[in-house]
């Protein structure tokens, strides 16, 4: 599927326009999470490397090549793990060193589809200038581009979560979206409250569901407030 | 619309489509076009029901669900434009010599910064000798007083296959580093020809002023042409990304520079296979001491006109002007 629409609104950060024309938000990587992305991924370079050199000099004397062409074999090699690492990872993985895969970062095209190789090496053959210009360009930049992704036409996005949503399989009369979207946003993070802070909110819920719907609510079960709720709006996921 | 009626409409499409997206990125090649073009449709409804729930249910399980898959959708499925591919064959003989064509003014304003700053070396350092120590060092001063290329205790020490995998990754970082550095408006490019030219120029002067300048001339003949040019390409595709970002012309900016960034990383990639076969000539016949000095020249002219041929590719016709290589 191909696509040559322009950018939806070049100020607008994280909109591009998809298929049809349709707008879409891409969630774009903050600097944060990139240089955390590449710290990760530079300390597993070096050691990489490192690995490399300690491989080949203890391999030295099987290999039968003599300590000159070793050498040159393993200068070779560190200067093809320098330049190539960023590269062939994220041409093999569709986007992901193991840095981003650790922090849930991926390269996307400017669409947000994916990026080619070309582009995917043109970004990293940019990395040397980006060492220095990267993070100002990222911290200035509304799409949050180093100089790397400018020339290759590329973004870094957040990997979308795989996690399950509450699904509400009812409402109290009067309820809409606004009211549906807190209490899927509490019953999403429900379980990482403290436990007696998700009772708390769970009953204030339950008694607003009282309040406009009482004959819905007398459906709740006793016991944890939590699960009550999840009872009496039938909740799923999915 | 009823919130709880386009949760259930929406759900099973999501259901569907994530199943689809899955089988499609664990084997894209597995699908068949009917499963294919079912991905597309189920692509279709959800983007159509990511921006309604956006506009209409922002903040809902279901907007957050159909935005993330719309995200993953979108990668799997959307390109930017069809590449045609290419086999290796064309991409040498044809794409390479149209993009190597296409920089040759940016290697043109390279090649001439190079002269500027090899003369000004030379002629500076013809007056001022102290100014080539600052590229050389004591060391290599002295042996010059004694006759010597620092080139010969190099090598006297360091093995042929060892120095020619330094020599080339050091030549590689320069050229990489020279077509990177392009893009800061061709700043760092023009710095890399800058300082290489006059380094050039400042040891030449220091060698004639110890009367040495025919056994470095010697020790280079090999691979000399050869270097130079492929350094002067290397910033010259750096330059042509630093025209393109200063000079858009009448192509928006980014699109300008992402054609540039393109044209003249193939350039570059057409350059770095040379450099490696640089570093084993550097390393092996330009120090050999039972090679005729004339049969480096020879060797080393013989080699760039290789490489000019390779590149230019005088065979090719030249592209239409309305023509787009993708």
């Amino acid at each position: 599927m191909t696509s040559e629409q322009p950018m939806a609104n070049e100020s607008s950060p994280a909109t591009v326009l998809g298929l049809d024309n349709v707008r879409l938000q891409l969630p774009l990587a903050g600097v944060g999470s990139r240089v955390l992305a590449a710290l990760i991924d530079y300390v597993l370079l070096g050691l990489l490397v490192l690995t490399w050199w300690l491989a080949g000099l203890m391999l030295v004397g099987s290999l039968g090549l003599g300590i000159g062409w070793t050498v040159a074999i393993l200068v070779l090699g560190s200067f093809l793990l320098q330049w190539g690492y960023f590269a062939a990872l994220e041409i093999l993985t569709r986007g992901q060193t193991l840095g981003k895969q650790a922090i849930g970062l991926r390269v996307a095209s400017r669409r947000g589809g994916q990026a080619d190789a070309g582009a995917i090496v043109i970004r990293n053959l940019l990395r040397t200038v980006d060492v220095v210009f990267g993070v100002p360009m990222l911290l200035f930049d509304p799409q949050s581009r180093r100089l790397g992704d400018l020339l290759a036409g590329t973004l870094v996005v957040h990997e979308p979560a795989a996690g399950e949503e509450p699904r509400l399989g009812r409402l109290p009369a009067g309820w809409g979206a606004r009211q549906a979207a807190v209490v899927e946003g509490f019953l999403r993070r429900a379980a990482y409250l403290e436990r007696r802070h998700a009772e708390r909110l769970a009953r204030r819920i339950l008694d607003a569901i009282r309040r406009d719907d009482p004959e819905l609510a007398g459906g709740a079960p006793a016991g944890d407030p939590v699960d009550a709720l999840r009872a009496v709006l039938q909740v799923g996921e999915g | 619309m009823d919130y709880l009626r386009f949760v259930a409409r929406q759900t099973a499409s999501c259901d569907a489509f994530e199943r689809g997206l899955e089988r499609a990125r664990r084997n894209p090649r597995a699908l068949t076009y009917d499963e294919l073009e079912g991905l597309v449709v189920h692509y279709r409804r959800l983007l159509h029901g990511q921006a309604l729930a956006a506009a209409r249910f922002p903040g809902t399980g279901i907007a957050r669900r159909l935005s993330q898959l719309a995200v993953a959708g979108t990668h799997v499925l959307q390109r930017d434009a069809l590449r045609r591919r290419m086999s290796l064959r064309s991409l040498v003989t044809r794409a390479l010599p149209r993009a190597f064509r296409s920089v040759l003014p940016a290697v043109g304003v390279a090649a001439a910064l190079f002269s500027v700053a090899a003369l000004a070396g030379l002629t500076l350092t013809a007056v001022v000798p102290e100014v080539g120590s600052l590229f050389l060092g004591p060391e290599a001063l002295a042996g010059l007083r004694r006759g010597e290329l620092w080139t010969e205790s190099i090598f006297a020490v360091t093995p042929g296959e060892v120095a020619s995998s330094h020599i080339a990754t050091n030549n590689l970082g320069v050229a990489l580093t020279a077509w990177a550095g392009g893009a800061l408006a061709g700043l760092g490019a023009i710095w890399i020809v800058l300082m290489n030219g006059f380094m050039l120029g400042a040891v030449l002067a220091v060698t004639w002023h110890y009367g040495m300048a025919g056994d470095l001339g010697a020790f280079i003949a090999a691979h000399g042409p050869l270097e130079i040019s492929l350094i002067l390409i290397s910033a010259g595709a750096g330059l042509e990304v630093g025209r393109a970002l200063v000079v858009a012309g009448d192509r928006p900016r980014g699109e300008r520079l992402r054609d540039a960034a393109r044209r003249s990383a193939l350039v570059l990639g057409g350059c770095l296979p040379w450099f490696l076969l640089l570093g084993f000539i550097e390393g092996f016949v330009s120090p050999a001491p039972n090679v005729a000095t004339t049969a480096k020249l020879a060797f080393g002219l013989l080699l760039e006109t290789l490489f000019l041929l390779s590149v230019l590719n005088p065979w090719l016709p030249p592209q239409p002007a309305d023509a787009v290589e993708r």
